[in-house]
């Protein structure tokens, strides 16, 4: 990992944080600016407005009394008090200075046509202080400045200078810290969720992301994140156990398989008798690839994609067709069939899918459902859900079961002599969840009854025309 | 009757060829796609059981090179995958049956002599069906046994309508019921069992042997001598 200091600097937050700082000292410093471009202007003007009626009176009395008193005018003006705040000067045609009180034509800048803009004299009130001046031609190529220094006008500039390059650098200082105060606060938070993605690196899969519970983004993230854990967790615990399982359960028909195999080599039976040995060794072997394939069906059911050969099912044919298919057997059994679907139920589903599913739950149904008893395959729709159920009045499943049953491998100790690796409701219930639902196995009182639960807002519609 | 086995795996391409021989006809190995498209555009063979995963030249694209090589051969697949959309896109590539694996050899021998004697059966627009005493007629939907009408329920004559035009066949379960119900899983009870042996009790007749043969380990047949 990198220095914390530079971590922080990288981060996002900060960045963002600086970057907002940034903008936010160009914006103030853009204001400022017109702020100060404004009222300098405004203070030129009034200055301008000054000095022009001071020249009209002046430019009159050359006109009236001629050049020599004009000149001594401007010299009674600039040796007066005020004079050390003004600025004087004036030139004959041949750029001879004949009053003021300005050694020679300052050299300045000049601001339009007859505007200059100059340091103040040594001599002046205010040294250094700006002047803004404005000079008119007289007849006969004489020419005439007045001025005022403008020490107001170098205050303000100052002031408004000083608080731009402060304010400036305070909202950048301020930005970097309130960046680096976020970015060590999220960093924080990046680093919680970090440590449970390494705590499940290494291999502890009960890992989750602690809440700062402010119901923040990142408190979103680590909920969602925290429920893929979940389900992450899940599913590496139901593959541990299947696994277990297939290494425990298979031992079995296998073992038995290597038995007969090995009672038919001593005996050196012969004829049918051995032709009879071979063929209950081909029927354990087809157990045992049964419970492959069985295995291998529910894989690829959990790992298709989402609505994977989904298509409009008219449930009431899904029902009659399976109930076709399974009424003979159950009659044969001594039990009482009865298949109903409500009229006119349609969803999107996987019609290969949903038919081995209830094709198990009858299977089941009618093995474990003694003569005389009841079964029977419904659709309904109830509550925005579409159930579709098998229903017996056999022994049941004790309560305590029902969860435990639909895991693979697990059989009751009722059911172990009977035919059957515990697979089929496994099935069942990754069909269920191929489709947003879920297997419910309830108590028909007497009875079982296992229902698919199909809801239908995220699944798909409902046609019902009654 | 030559059969072409193309099967990369050298123990199920023997069983193959075997349990073949076993029921008369003489098959050949080739043991990639590459060479199983020579042997079949080169060879005259009746029939083709290619693996959907082999090596050199995927089955699928095997089966649609020769059928737009005009190739007319009925071709079963066998493969490790067993989805029904595998099914499909097999059938779709031009293949006319599909056999999962592992197998039982009764299933692919089963579907291989179907296939074989499609052509002498399949004709859809046959006036008139016979095999022994029974007569089924499809056009109006009627079956009769020596001129006695048998009433039949829709899917019962469904499923004799398939085995009497698979009649001295063998059709195992699987192929009855993707046949006649369209389902493509293997029922854990005796589903086919049952149905069969209503079928019989309303087409035979008294008590001699049914008109409907269980075959041990494979499935039925129907045969007119018995």
């Amino acid at each position: 990992m990198s220095r914390p200091s530079l971590r922080l600097l990288r981060s996002s937050t900060f960045r963002l944080a600086f970057l907002a700082a940034l903008l936010f000292a160009v914006t103030g410093l853009g204001m400022l600016g017109l702020v100060r471009w404004m009222t300098t202007s405004l203070l030129d003007q009034r200055v301008d407005l000054v000095v022009s009626a001071e020249l009209e009176l002046l430019q009159q009395m050359q006109a009236q009394s001629g050049l020599e008193a004009l000149a001594a005018e401007v010299n009674a003006r600039a040796n007066s008090l005020q004079g050390r705040y003004r600025a004087y000067l004036l030139e004959d045609g041949n750029g001879a200075v004949l009053a003021g009180n300005l050694a020679s034509w300052p050299k300045g800048r000049s601001e339009g046509d007859i505007h200059l803009r100059f340091r103040a004299a040594d001599t002046s009130a205010d040294p250094g202080s700006p002047v803004r001046a404005t000079v008119v031609a007289l007849p006969g190529g004489a020419r005439l400045l007045v001025g005022r220094l403008q020490s107001d006008r170098r205050a303000f500039e100052e002031v408004v200078n000083r608080v731009m390059l402060g304010g400036a650098g305070l909202s950048l200082v301020l930005g970097f810290g309130v960046g680096l105060i976020l970015a060590r606060r999220a960093l924080g938070r990046m680093d919680r969720i970090n440590r449970t993605a390494q705590t499940i690196l290494d291999g502890q899969l009960q890992g989750r992301v602690p809440l700062s519970g402010d119901g923040d983004e990142f408190d979103h993230l680590s909920v969602n994140l925290n429920s893929m854990l979940d389900r992450i967790e899940r599913l590496v615990e139901a593959m541990r156990g299947v696994t277990r399982n297939i290494a425990h359960d298979l031992r079995t028909p296998l073992n038995r398989l290597r038995n007969r195999l090995e009672l038919a080599l001593i005996e050196e039976r012969d004829g049918e008798a051995g032709r009879m040995v071979l063929a209950d060794a081909i029927g354990d072997v087809d157990g045992i690839l049964g419970t492959f394939n069985a295995l291998l069906g529910i894989a690829r059911i959990e790992g298709r994609l989402p609505r994977e050969n989904f298509r409009d099912i008219d449930l009431d044919n899904l029902i009659s067709g399976l109930g076709e298919l399974y009424a003979p057997l159950a009659e044969d059994q001594g039990l009482a069939f009865s298949a109903h679907a409500q009229q006119g139920l349609q969803i999107m589903g996987d019609h290969h899918l949903l038919s081995q599913a209830l094709a198990n739950l009858l299977d089941n149904a009618i093995k474990y459902t003694p003569p005389g008893g009841h079964v029977s395959l419904s659709a309904q729709l109830r509550g925005g859900a579409v159930l579709l159920s098998v229903s017996d009045d056999g022994p049941g499943i004790p309560a305590d079961q029902r969860e435990r049953v639909v895991e693979p491998f697990v059989r009751l100790d009722e059911a172990r002599h009977l035919p059957g690796a515990g697979l089929g409701l496994s099935l069942v219930a990754a069909v269920a969840e191929a489709h947003g639902g879920r297997l419910l196995l309830e108590d028909a009182g007497p009875g079982l009854r296992a229902v698919l639960e199909l809801t239908l807002p995220n699944h798909g519609q409902v046609i019902n025309s009654l | 009757m030559k059969v072409l086995v193309v099967e990369d795996d050298a123990p199920t391409a023997s069983f193959l060829q075997r349990g073949l021989s076993e029921a008369g006809y003489g098959a050949d190995i080739a043991s990639d796609g590459i060479v199983g498209l020579e042997m079949a555009s080169r060879g005259r063979y009746a029939a083709l059981i290619v693996d959907r995963m082999l090596p050199r030249m995927d089955g699928l694209l095997l089966v649609e090179t020769l059928r737009r090589m005009d190739c007319r051969a009925p071709v079963l697949f066998l493969s490790a995958l067993g989805d029904v959309d595998d099914r499909i896109k097999g059938l779709q590539s031009g293949a006319d049956d599909y056999v999962c694996k592992p197998f039982a050899i009764a299933e692919v021998l089963a579907r291989i002599e179907v296939l074989l004697r499609r052509g002498e059966t399949s004709s859809t627009t046959m006036s008139v069906l016979t095999v022994g005493p029974l007569e089924m007629t499809p056009l109006s939907r009627t079956v009769r046994r020596g001129g006695v009408a048998i009433a039949l329920q829709p899917r019962e004559y469904c499923l004799l309508d398939y085995l009497m035009r698979h009649a001295g066949q063998v059709v195992t379960r699987a192929m009855l019921l993707q046949a006649v119900w369209d389902y493509h899983f293997d029922p854990q009870t005796n589903v086919i069992d049952v149905h069969i042996s209503r079928l019989r009790q309303k087409i035979d007749e008294g008590d001699g042997p049914s008109l409907i043969q269980t075959v041990r380990g494979a499935g039925y047949m129907l045969r007119a001598d018995s």
